[in-house]
């Protein structure tokens, strides 16, 4: 049992050092950064790492370190607009399908499942079609691509709660559905929804990247380490580390959020058992 | 039984007029016409507004939505605009490729993640357990976009094995198609790996501790033998329906790599299409694509009642 | 496990069966003379019918397949192909060719003058259906006199009239094959089509009854689609492109088997401006923008330094029609900028929005170099990049936008890249106008004297770079990579990849 305690430790451990390293970062860059984060200098472009440049120049000459920092923040920024979105609409569209049931529900149902039949990547493309690119029309594409997963997750969390013996007691007694809804079963459900929340804000890094890496993503001259890749995939054979700096940078970020949601998905299961 | 297979099938086709309809609405204020799209800036606009006459693009798009509904009913799938061609030959062209490299992905991950799991949970809590458990969620963290470029970086230019773009079909070289597929497969596969591997660990380790198995051992059945006897039949059951699921997020896959590697699959043609507003492939392809995902759901939900029938009563 | 084990075989099985059966079964034969070359396609054709299509990357290819009454030389002019001969009447309204003699199109059918004639009325809508060109509007009469001849009056004097009767503006085509020719073009060029399949491969072999008896050489040519340049690259290194265009930081890598050459793409890149728009409706502010942008830097960053300076909407490609003295006209100056804005009563500068398209990374990467600069005079640049589609839809067509960046790929007529900017021309994109530029452009039209209309043509091209409805950066390059077993690239100012010109090298 001891050992059990220990491993399961490790991901929420080693998720939340990642993610304290990176929001570290971010409060940083609001303050400070190596250098001018647009500052083109063109004579200084694809430079190797150096003293002066930790982490290289990129093909405009500005400093690599300095736009990864930057960067982070664009991340957080989208990551956290996708999960507000996601959790508030998906919470409230899934509550109303679970808790009411009945033809709405299955109306509702059908319209999340067309949803998340439909290739996620294509109707993104066409969101930011409709509305154009730009960090902030990229966080709303993702945030109601990220309704339909929550929706469902928080339908059956609702519908879980629903039958559970205190709740049709206090129906019985005749409670007002608001109050049963917020006060007996949302704290219910919340801890299933931030450990949805957390892989959410990892599916929107992802997201957000691939839509930068199909050139329609976040736009300079905001950076965004999916926009850098895409800048950077040209070079990748003679200058690997250009690419590799802002790719690694994401994966680590990435791989934060999953260690952190499977971190925190053991302590509650923990506590359920 | 029969009755919830036929409930399911009437939902299964009002999901696929659900997204028949958001296709077609978003279309509706899809900025752009195809025609301009596909001649560029230095057209004749003579030629345009009489190709786009020509192509019945002058007519409102509930009308052309109306002719493309009536063509399905009939079995057509209508004609694609940017590439002069029926919207069938396009979609069975690529159909090859994308089903061969969603398959290659699937046996990786099948290949991979079970030895893997049964490891781990032979090995549970090691460093070793814990070291794989980081490393495949490490797999998981990787955009398929970056690990393609890595993949490309080493096998393409450090040791030169590879040469994306150049795919060749099955029939006319075996070995070369399995070449130039096997790197976008494993792009595929890796974060699929990490879900499987992460079911078959946490199976063997239940199954591990159940009674049966203690007695099989105290039988004196071999380490060997009660692993792939007992504990293995048993805890791929679970795994066997997230291979399906799996397979629909395989799918969703193919739609970027084949995108990094250059390949002429039903990912390409898609994105090709949406950026040069042609909507009866667009329409064709998105239903078909809905079509395998929500198939593969219902499998799987028939499957789970099949294998435990408490389910059947919800 | 072992009915997964079956499954997985069986579905194996199937996907052989799907794959042999979607096919032809052909099987590469290696070891002889290399007489059959792979080359890069970029970008599918929009239409195998070359009365419909109009992208330069369909004619990069399909100009080896179909022939005008002219075709295009290397030198930026045109000489006989269908046609044998050709004469002007003095007033430049009469042109008369004579057919060429025993030529014939891919299918074994002489060509005759009726096909010419139907070729023409396809494209001005004579035959029934609605006009394709806009030759419709030039070209009042075609005539066959008799089986060799073909006359054709023109509604007024046209000058550049013989440079439009190419391949790209007026194929000539078989009657019989009129509903086909998107599905199974038949033409008269050096090559013969096979196959095209989509985002895979358009095939060509050799025309044995091409009319010059010495081309082509080569015996096939495939031109296989890879859309991104980085895999393009490897393919070269590979082998397994033969011919194809590298970018700048890949000709070391791809030197040792190729051979590089390095050609002008006679096209104009530049940042136009809508010039109805305020501020931009005063020619000081485009000026001191042109003060302000460095070309060096865009041609650095967004071409790695391959691009010729331009200082007119003209590339030195052009030859004799390209006024070299303009090149210079605008050197960045920080200081003559900043008086010109503060006369033009933009001292403390403005912001604007620069509007991209996302299909190429040049266009944001010049952006992004050019909104640096000219925080330098306080204007406050914004970059929106969008699709392409919509690029064309907003920018092009609908004209809303403050400044977008963008190339005009070139044409063998000078009058043509110029007439954008006549003030009612349907594709003047910028909104400029000018009563001496169009002016200009009218007398060049009449002018029958090639060096007079040269001249025409160089004032023209001086008063845009003095009212500057665009800045003009620069016509990029392309390094072509040809296999070492190759030889025989010939280099023309259009997009045109003469593959019958092409040779083994030994």
């Amino acid at each position: 049992m001891n050992q059990t305690r220990k491993k399961k430790n490790m991901n929420l451990l080693i998720g939340t050092i990642i993610l304290l390293f990176f929001l570290c970062l971010m409060v940083i860059s609001f303050f400070y950064t190596p250098y001018d984060v647009s500052k083109i200098q063109v004579s200084d472009k694809l430079q190797s790492p150096s003293l002066a440049h930790w982490l290289g120049t990129d093909k405009f000459g500005r400093d690599t370190l300095s736009r990864i920092m930057k960067s982070t923040q664009t991340a957080f920024f989208v990551g956290a607009v996708v999960v507000v979105i996601g959790l508030v609409i998906g919470t409230l569209i899934g509550g109303i399908a679970g808790y009411i049931g009945g033809w709405i529900d299955d109306i509702i149902m059908r319209f999340i499942d067309a949803m998340m039949a439909f290739p996620g990547i294509i109707l993104a493309i066409m969101i930011v079609a409709v509305f154009g690119t730009g960090i902030i029309n990229t966080s709303l594409a993702l945030g109601i691509l990220t309704v339909p997963s929550i929706a469902r997750i928080a339908r059956s969390g609702f519908i879980q709660n629903k039958a559970l013996d205190y709740v049709v007691a206090a129906k019985a007694v005749g409670v007002h559905p608001m109050k049963i809804v917020f006060q007996e079963i949302l704290p219910n459900v919340y801890s299933q929804l931030l450990v949805a929340g957390s892989i959410a804000f990892a599916g929107a890094l992802l997201a957000e990247s691939a839509l930068s890496y199909l050139g329609l993503g976040v736009q300079p001259p905001d950076p965004s380490l999916g926009q850098m890749l895409n800048e950077a995939q040209e070079y990748l054979t003679d200058d690997p580390w250009y690419a590799l700096a802002p790719g690694v940078t994401l994966s680590l970020l990435i791989l934060g959020f999953y260690m952190l949601s499977n971190g925190l998905r053991e302590v509650l299961d923990h506590r359920l058992s | 039984m029969l009755a919830y297979i036929i409930r399911r099938l009437g939902l299964l086709i009002l999901t696929l007029v659900f997204i028949s309809i958001i296709t077609f609405l978003v279309f509706q204020i899809l900025p752009g016409d195809p025609v301009q799209t596909m001649l560029g800036p230095d057209a004749d606009p003579i030629r345009i507004k009489t190709l786009r006459h020509q192509l019945g693009l002058d007519q409102p798009l509930y009308i052309q939505y109306g002719h493309l509904i009536e063509g399905f009913i009939r079995g057509d799938l209508g004609q694609s605009i940017r590439f002069s061609m029926p919207v069938r030959d396009l979609i069975f062209d690529r159909l090859p490729l994308t089903l061969s490299l969603a398959f290659m992905s699937l046996i990786i991950v099948i290949f991979v993640s079970i030895p893997l799991g049964v490891i781990a949970a032979r090995r549970e809590n090691s460093w070793g357990d814990l070291l794989l458990s980081i490393f495949t969620q490490f797999g998981m963290a990787i955009p398929s976009f970056f690990m393609g470029m890595i993949l490309i970086l080493l096998f393409g230019s450090v040791f030169s094995l590879f040469s994306p773009g150049s795919y060749v079909p099955w029939s006319e070289d075996f070995w070369g198609a399995l070449g130039s597929l096997l790197l976008p497969a494993l792009t595929i596969a890796i974060p699929q790996i990490a879900v499987s591997y992460r079911y078959v660990r946490n199976g063997v380790i239940e199954q591990g501790q159940m009674d049966y198995v203690r007695t099989a051992r105290g039988k004196g059945a071999s380490e060997w033998k009660t692993l792939s006897h007992h504990i293995l039949r048993n805890s791929l059951i679970p795994v066997l329906t997230i291979l399906g699921l799996i397979l629909a997020e395989v799918v969703a896959g193919t739609i970027v790599v084949e995108q990094v590697f250059s390949l002429p699959g039903i990912g390409q043609l898609l994105i090709t299409s949406v950026s040069y507003r042609d909507f009866p492939v667009v329409q064709g392809l998105v239903l078909y694509i809905a079509f395998v995902i929500v198939v593969i759901n219902f499998l799987v939900d028939i499957l789970y009642s099949v294998l435990d029938p408490r389910i059947r009563l919800k | 496990m072992r009915k997964v084990w079956v499954m997985s075989v069986t579905f194996a099985m199937l996907i052989l069966l799907i794959s042999g059966c979607s096919s032809n079964g052909q099987t590469k034969k290696q070891g002889e003379a290399k007489k059959e070359i792979t080359v890069r396609m970029m970008a599918d054709p929009d239409y195998l019918d070359p009365h419909k299509a109009t992208a330069s990357l369909t004619f990069q290819m399909l100009l080896n397949v179909y022939e005008g009454l002219m075709k295009p030389t290397p030198n930026g002019g045109v000489e006989p192909a269908v046609a044998e001969s050709d004469k002007i009447s003095k007033d430049g309204l009469t042109y008369t060719f004579k057919l060429r003699k025993g030529i014939k199109f891919h299918d074994g059918n002489p060509v005759t003058v009726d096909d010419v004639k139907y070729s023409f009325d396809r494209l001005t809508g004579q035959s029934g259906g609605a006009p394709l060109s806009d030759l419709s509007q030039i070209i009042k009469s075609v005539k066959t006199p008799d089986q060799e001849t073909i006359v054709i009056s023109l509604k007024k004097a046209y000058s550049p009239f013989l440079s439009q009767l190419t391949a790209m503006n007026a194929a000539i085509l078989e009657k019989s094959n009129d509903s086909k020719q998107n599905t199974h073009p038949i033409g008269t060029g050096p090559f013969k089509f096979v196959e095209y399949k989509p985002q895979n491969k358009l095939v060509l072999e050799k025309f044995a009854d091409y009319w010059d008896e010495d081309l082509p050489y080569l015996n096939k040519v495939t031109f296989s689609y890879q859309p991104d340049d980085d895999a393009a690259s490897l393919s070269v290194k590979s082998g397994n492109l033969d011919l194809s265009g590298v970018t700048a930081n890949k000709v070391d890598e791809v030197k040792t088997n190729n051979n590089i050459i390095e050609q002008n793409n006679n096209a104009v890149f530049l940042m136009g401006f809508n010039n109805d728009k305020k501020p931009f409706n005063d020619e000081r502010v485009r000026q001191a923008i042109s003060y302000v942008v460095n070309k060096d830097d865009v041609i650095d960053a967004a071409f790695s330094g391959h691009g010729s300076k331009l200082g007119s909407n003209m590339s030195p490609a052009m030859g004799k029609y390209f006024n070299k003295d303009l090149v210079d006209y605008y050197q960045p100056n920080i200081k003559k900028a900043k008086a010109l804005l503060k006369e033009a009563g933009y001292g403390n500068g403005f912001s604007m929005t620069i509007t991209v398209s996302s299909h190429n990374k040049v266009y944001s990467e010049a952006a992004q170099v050019i909104a640096e600069e000219l925080k330098e005079v306080g204007i406050d640049a914004k970059i929106n990049v969008i699709e392409w589609a919509k690029w064309l839809d907003d920018v092009y067509k609908k004209k809303n936008y403050e400044a977008t960046i963008i190339d005009f790929t070139g044409t063998i007529s000078p009058f043509e890249m110029l007439s954008r900017y006549q003030t009612n021309d349907p594709s003047n994109m910028m909104n400029f106008s000018d009563s001496q530029f169009d002016s200009l452009m009218k007398q060049a039209m009449k002018e029958n004297d090639d060096d007079q209309r040269a001249s025409l043509y160089k004032q023209a091209q001086k008063v845009l770079t003095e009212k500057a409805p665009a800045v003009f950066i620069c016509d990029y390059q392309t390094e072509w990579a040809l296999n070492k077993q190759f030889t025989g690239f010939k280099q023309y100012p259009i997009y045109y990849l003469d593959m019958a010109h092409i040779k083994p090298a030994n």
